[in-house]
C-alpha cells in the first residue's frame, strides 16, 4: 500500500489556511478575557469581568432568550413542513415537482436584505400586522425550509423503497409505515435538519433587523451594541460563547448524519 | 380438478405508462392458477413480466384489466396490508433501525398480538431458519445469507397463505445459492405453505419447483412440471431458454397419426413421434432435440438415420461436445458422456458419423 506523501508545501499551505480561518476567531476569544474596553494590542491583563457583566446585561440576555425561542420554534416548523414536502417529493407523484423544488429553494439564493424588505412590506402593508416575535419566527421558517427539504430528501432517497413496501406487506398501512419505518430511519436526518435550521435562524441578521419591532434577537442586539464602545467587550464575550456552542452544534449535526448513514450499510441498498 | 387454486389470474394484464407517454405491456392478458401447497416458479429473462406478476399478487400494483383471486376472494383494489400473502424481497429489505427480533416481530406487533405469543412465534421461526441466538443483532451485522434467513423468518412468522419470493438468492454467491436452494425447498415442504418464486435462473427453477411458468415479453408461454418443461417444451423460446437445444428446420413429409411424423431436414428424412399438435404434411416446422439425447455412431450402410460430418470437437472432462454438420447446412450439438470405453473423444473433425436418437426425445415445434 502506498501512503500518500505529505509534501512540505502541502503542510505549510494547510497551516496558513488554518491560521487565516481561525486566527480572527481566536483573537476574539482572546480579547474577551482582556482587561480593557479597547479591542487592541497590547493586551492589558486577564479578566473574567466581561463574562461577569454578561450576567447583569438584562437586555442582552432577553435578546439571547428571544433568539433561542425564535430558533427552536422556527426550526420545529421548518423541519415539519420540510419533511412533509420531502416525503411528497420522493414518495409520491407530484405534478410540477421540479418547479416546486426551485421555488422552495429561492430563499437560498435570494439576498436576505431583499427578503427582509419583502417581509416588512408584506407584514406591515399587506397584512397590517404589528411586528413581533411570531413574525420573525415565521420569516425564519421561510429561510430554513430549503435546507430542511434538501437534507430530509437526501435521506429518503437514500433508502430503498422496498423498505416501505416490506412494511406494507407485513400489514402496516400508509400511516403506520410512515411512523414505524420511514420516520425512524430518517431520524438522524431530521435532527441534522433541525440543527441546521436552528443555526440559520440564530445567525440571521440582515433580514431580521428589518422586521424587528420592540423585541430583538441576539444578532440584532449585538450589532446595536457597537454604538456603545464601553459595552463592546461584553458583546465580544457573548460572541465567544455563541461561537463555541455553534461549533459544538455543527459537530453534533455532522456526527448524527454520519451515524445515520452508517446504520444503512451500502450493500443493503443494492 | 384435484388441485385447488390458491391464486387465480383471469385475464390479468398490466400496462405501464412510460415518461414518453408510450404504454408498455408488462403483462399480457394472462390466466394462471397456483395450486395450494405447491412450489410454483415464474421463470424468464429480465423484463419478461415475472416480477410484475409477483407484485400484482402482493398488491403493490393493480392490474389494468382482469381479476386476481387469492383463496377464492377477489383481490383487485385490496391493499398489500390486507392480503394473506407475504413477500421476501431481492434486497431483503430488512429494517435497518430494528434488530433481528424486532424485524421478525414487526408483522405480529402490527396485528397487536399478545407479547408472549409474539415472543414464542419469533423464536420458533428463527429456529426454523437456523438463526437462534441472533435476536439482538442489527441487519448491518449480518452476512448476505443470514439476512436472507431473517427476511424468510419475517415473512413466514405471519403464517401467510402464500409466500412470494422475488429472486431471493440473486445476491448470494454460487455455492451459498446452491445450498440455499435445497434448504428453501426443504423448508417449503416442512411448513407446507404455497411458494411463488421468481427467478431468471433455469437451473434453480428446475431444481426447486413443483411447477414452472415460463414467461417471455409479458406472456406466460408454458406452465408445467420441470420434467415436462425440459422434455416437452411447446415453444421454441421455452426449449431455448431452459437448457441447450438443437433446432433443425424442415418440412413435414408425411404423418402416420399416433405413430410418427416424417420431416425432411435438408435431404435427410427424420422421424419424430407424432403428438397431436395440429401439424399437417407440407408444414414448415422446427424439430427440437437436446444435445445429450443424440448419439454418434460410425456410418452404417443401410441408413434412414441422419448422416453428418464432425465439424468441431470440444473435450469437457465429463463430456465431449461435438458439432456435426448435416448435409444441407444445418448444424447440431451433440453431447456424449466420457464413460467406460468413451474415455476420450472417439470421433475427429471430418469424420463421417451417423446421428441417432430415440423417437420420443425429439419434439416438433410450430412457432
Amino acid at each position: 500500500m502506498n501512503k500518500p506523501q505529505t509534501s512540505i508545501f502541502g503542510s505549510v499551505y494547510f497551516v496558513l489556511m488554518a491560521i487565516f480561518l481561525y486566527l480572527p476567531i481566536f483573537i476574539l476569544i482572546l480579547f474577551s478575557f482582556n482587561d480593557s474596553t479597547v479591542l487592541a494590542f497590547p493586551l492589558k491583563g486577564f479578566t473574567l469581568d466581561w463574562y461577569r457583566q454578561l450576567g447583569n446585561a438584562r437586555e442582552l440576555l432577553i435578546s439571547a432568550r428571544n433568539s433561542v425561542w425564535v430558533g427552536v420554534l422556527s426550526s420545529i416548523l421548518a423541519v415539519a413542513l420540510g419533511s412533509l414536502a420531502a416525503i411528497a417529493m420522493t414518495k409520491h407523484h407530484v405534478p410540477a415537482r421540479n418547479l416546486f423544488l426551485s421555488l422552495a429553494s429561492v430563499p437560498l439564493v435570494m439576498p436576505s436584505i431583499v427578503l427582509g424588505v419583502a417581509m416588512l412590506v408584506f407584514f406591515r402593508k399587506v397584512l397590517g400586522l404589528d411586528l413581533n416575535m411570531w413574525l420573525i419566527a415565521a420569516a425564519h421558517v421561510l429561510i430554513s425550509i430549503p435546507s430542511t427539504i434538501l437534507i430530509v430528501m437526501a435521506r429518503l432517497a437514500d433508502f430503498s423503497a422496498n423498505l416501505e413496501e416490506a412494511a406494507m406487506d407485513l400489514g402496516a398501512n400508509y400511516w403506520v409505515t410512515l411512523i414505524k419505518v420511514t420516520l425512524p430511519i430518517s431520524f438522524p436526518a431530521l435532527v441534522a435538519a433541525f440543527l441546521t435550521a436552528f443555526t440559520t435562524s440564530f445567525d440571521e441578521y440582515a433580514m431580521t433587523t428589518l422586521i424587528t419591532g420592540t423585541d430583538t434577537t441576539l444578532p440584532v442586539y449585538l450589532y446595536s451594541l457597537l454604538r456603545f464602545p464601553r459595552r463592546l467587550p461584553v458583546a465580544v464575550a457573548m460572541g465567544s460563547i455563541i461561537m463555541i456552542v455553534s461549533a459544538l452544534l455543527v459537530v453534533l449535526a455532522e456526527w448524527l448524519r454520519r451515524w445515520g448513514t452508517a446504520r444503512t450499510p451500502k450493500e443493503e441498498r443494492v | 380438478m384435484v388441485n385447488k387454486n390458491i391464486i387465480e389470474f383471469s385475464g390479468v394484464s398490466k400496462q405501464f405508462r412510460e415518461r414518453s407517454g408510450e404504454t408498455v405491456n408488462a403483462l399480457q392478458p394472462s390466466n394462471l392458477g397456483v395450486h395450494e401447497g405447491e412450489f410454483f416458479t415464474l421463470l424468464g429473462p429480465s423484463g419478461c413480466g415475472k416480477t410484475t406478476a409477483l407484485r400484482l399478487m402482493a398488491g403493490f400494483i393493480q392490474p389494468t384489466a382482469g381479476e386476481i383471486k387469492i383463496e377464492g376472494k377477489t383481490m383487485n383494489n385490496v391493499p398489500p396490508y390486507r392480503r394473506p400473502v407475504n413477500m421476501v424481497f431481492q434486497d431483503y429489505a430488512l429494517f435497518p433501525h430494528l434488530n433481528v427480533f424486532e424485524n421478525v416481530a414487526f408483522g405480529l406487533k402490527i396485528k397487536r398480538m399478545h407479547k408472549d405469543e409474539i415472543r414464542q412465534r419469533v423464536y420458533q421461526s428463527l429456529e426454523i431458519v437456523q438463526l437462534s441466538g441472533f435476536e439482538t443483532r442489527r441487519p448491518g451485522q449480518l452476512s448476505g445469507g443470514q439476512k436472507q434467513r431473517v427476511a424468510l423468518a419475517r415473512a413466514l412468522v405471519n403464517q401467510p397463505a402464500v409466500l412470494l419470493l422475488d429472486e431471493p438468492l440473486g445476491a448470494l454467491d454460487l455455492k451459498l445459492r446452491r445450498a440455499m436452494q435445497l434448504e428453501l425447498k426443504a423448508l417449503q415442504q416442512q411448513v407446507g405453505i404455497t411458494f411463488v418464486y421468481v427467478t431468471h435462473d433455469q437451473e434453480e427453477a428446475l431444481t426447486m419447483s413443483d411447477r414452472i411458468a415460463v414467461m417471455s415479453q409479458g406472456q406466460i408461454l408454458q406452465v408445467d412440471t420441470p420434467i415436462n418443461i425440459y422434455e416437452r417444451p411447446t415453444t421454441r423460446f421455452v426449449a431455448d431458454f431452459v437448457g441447450e437445444t438443437n433446432f433443425l428446420n424442415g418440412k413435414i413429409e408425411h404423418i402416420i397419426p399416433g405413430e410418427l411424423v416424417k420431416v425432411m431436414i435438408g435431404s435427410n428424412p427424420v422421424e419424430v413421434r407424432h403428438r397431436s399438435n395440429g401439424v399437417r404434411p407440407g408444414d414448415q416446422v422446427t424439430v427440437a432435440i437436446r444435445p445429450e439425447k443424440l448419439t454418434l455412431m460410425p456410418p452404417v450402410s443401410r441408413s434412414e438415420k441422419l448422416m453428418a460430418t464432425v465439424a468441431e470437437v470440444t473435450y469437457l472432462g465429463t463430456d465431449t461436445r461435438y458439432i456435426v454438420e448435416i448435409p444441407g447446412g444445418e448444424k447440431a450439438a451433440v453431447r456424449v458422456q466420457n464413460t467406460g470405453i468413451n474415455h476420450a473423444p472417439i470421433f475427429h473433425v471430418g469424420d463421417q458419423v451417423t446421428v441417432s436418437y430415440d423417437l420420443d426425445d425429439a419434439q416438433i415445434l410450430t412457432s
